[in-house]
């Protein structure tokens, strides 16, 4: 149950950030988790529930951009996805490969509302 | 108001294990990562492990354990120092765990730190230690498949330990396919067959261990 403190820790960036920038609430956190992770969509959202509680993320909507693994042969250059983890190049066989997508793991940004607007948009 | 980020998630984990690789390298300290599933036998290598280098290898062990410090009391006999960390339930160790529990060892005193890290092969592979490698043990009695179900740990390993193997005729594991799927992974890393109850195949191990500890550019080679 990585997903636990990847969320933690996501969150914790995600406030620092909304709280240097004046955010009075966070409304959407967008992260970019690459397939390798395998990590579980139903228990990221869990943990974020849970992690935001009490916080200025607490009504934030989790955005998860999903990235594929991606490798490229040595032998013969062919970029491709791998769909059933065998890490295996399809067009010649070769398991010499290099892994160029599917590692990230990074809050790519955070959609809040600032001290300023706060009552402006409340009151609306 | 939409902000711009694009920063790691894991980014305080992995600047406290690159501080942790620095200090280790200035030391002259390898440090090994141990990750298998509950029940593979990581403690069992460790006897076997620490028996055979009593003499002969600096070794100091850091011991990851969910509860109880059973697993660290079967080490202790061997006359090196040990630290338990307990993560009471968390299912992996991370870099700050690690860094503090550096401060318990002499590290003056070491060639070698062997981390037995929390039983799991999904978690602990995500969290960098600021160790040189990651080594991977399967037992045969988990099945054949475990290479393809943890990919994120055996492309990462650098070697892997398959144990157990005196229990191959009892179970139904089948080798070629355990090699397939670890071919189609890291198709370059050693793969140690091991049985901790019959000492079978360990001294491919133990010397893997020690050109482990060997500086680059010092001479020494495998043949």
């Amino acid at each position: 149950m990585h997903e636990l403190a990847i969320t933690e820790n996501l969150i914790e960036i995600a406030i620092e950030e909304g709280t240097k920038n004046d955010l009075v609430s966070i409304n959407e956190i967008k992260v970019v988790i690459g397939r390798m992770h395998q990590l579980v969509p139903d228990l990221l959202y869990f943990a974020f529930e849970t992690a935001t509680e009490n916080t200025i993320a607490r009504h934030a909507r989790l955005e998860i951009e999903w990235v594929p693994i991606e490798m490229q042969c040595h032998d013969c250059g062919k970029i491709f996805t791998i769909e059933d983890i065998l890490f295996i190049c399809q067009d010649c066989g070769s398991s010499r490969l290099t892994q160029l997508k599917g590692k990230e793991l990074y809050v790519k940004s955070i959609e809040g509302t600032e001290y300023g607007n706060h009552h402006l948009k409340t009151g609306s | 108001m939409e902000i711009t980020i694009l920063k790691r998630v894991l980014d305080k984990n992995q600047n406290k294990a690159d501080e942790i690789r620095q200090l280790l390298k200035e030391k002259g300290i390898i440090m090994l990562n141990l990750i298998s599933s509950p029940g593979a036998g990581k403690t069992s290598l460790l006897e076997r492990t620490l028996k055979f280098f009593a003499k002969s290898m600096r070794l100091a062990i850091i011991e990851g354990d969910v509860a109880t410090d059973h697993d660290a009391r079967r080490l202790q006999s061997f006359g090196f120092p040990i630290v338990l960390i307990n993560t009471e339930g968390g299912c992996h160790l991370d870099s700050n765990s690690i860094s503090k529990v550096l401060d318990h060892l002499d590290l003056s005193q070491l060639d070698m730190i062997i981390v037995e890290n929390v039983g799991n092969l999904v978690c602990p592979a995500a969290f960098d230690l600021g160790e040189n490698h990651k080594i991977a043990i399967v037992s045969t009695t988990e099945g054949d498949d475990k290479p393809v179900k943890y990919p994120a740990l055996f492309r990462e390993a650098s070697a892997v330990i398959l144990n157990k193997i005196d229990l191959i005729p009892y179970t139904n594991f089948r080798r070629d396919e355990f090699y397939r799927y670890m071919n189609g992974l890291n198709a370059n890393i050693p793969v140690f067959e091991t049985s901790c109850t019959s000492e079978e195949g360990l001294q491919a191990w133990y010397e893997w261990m020690r050109q482990a500890i060997v500086p680059p550019g010092t001479g020494a080679c495998i043949i």
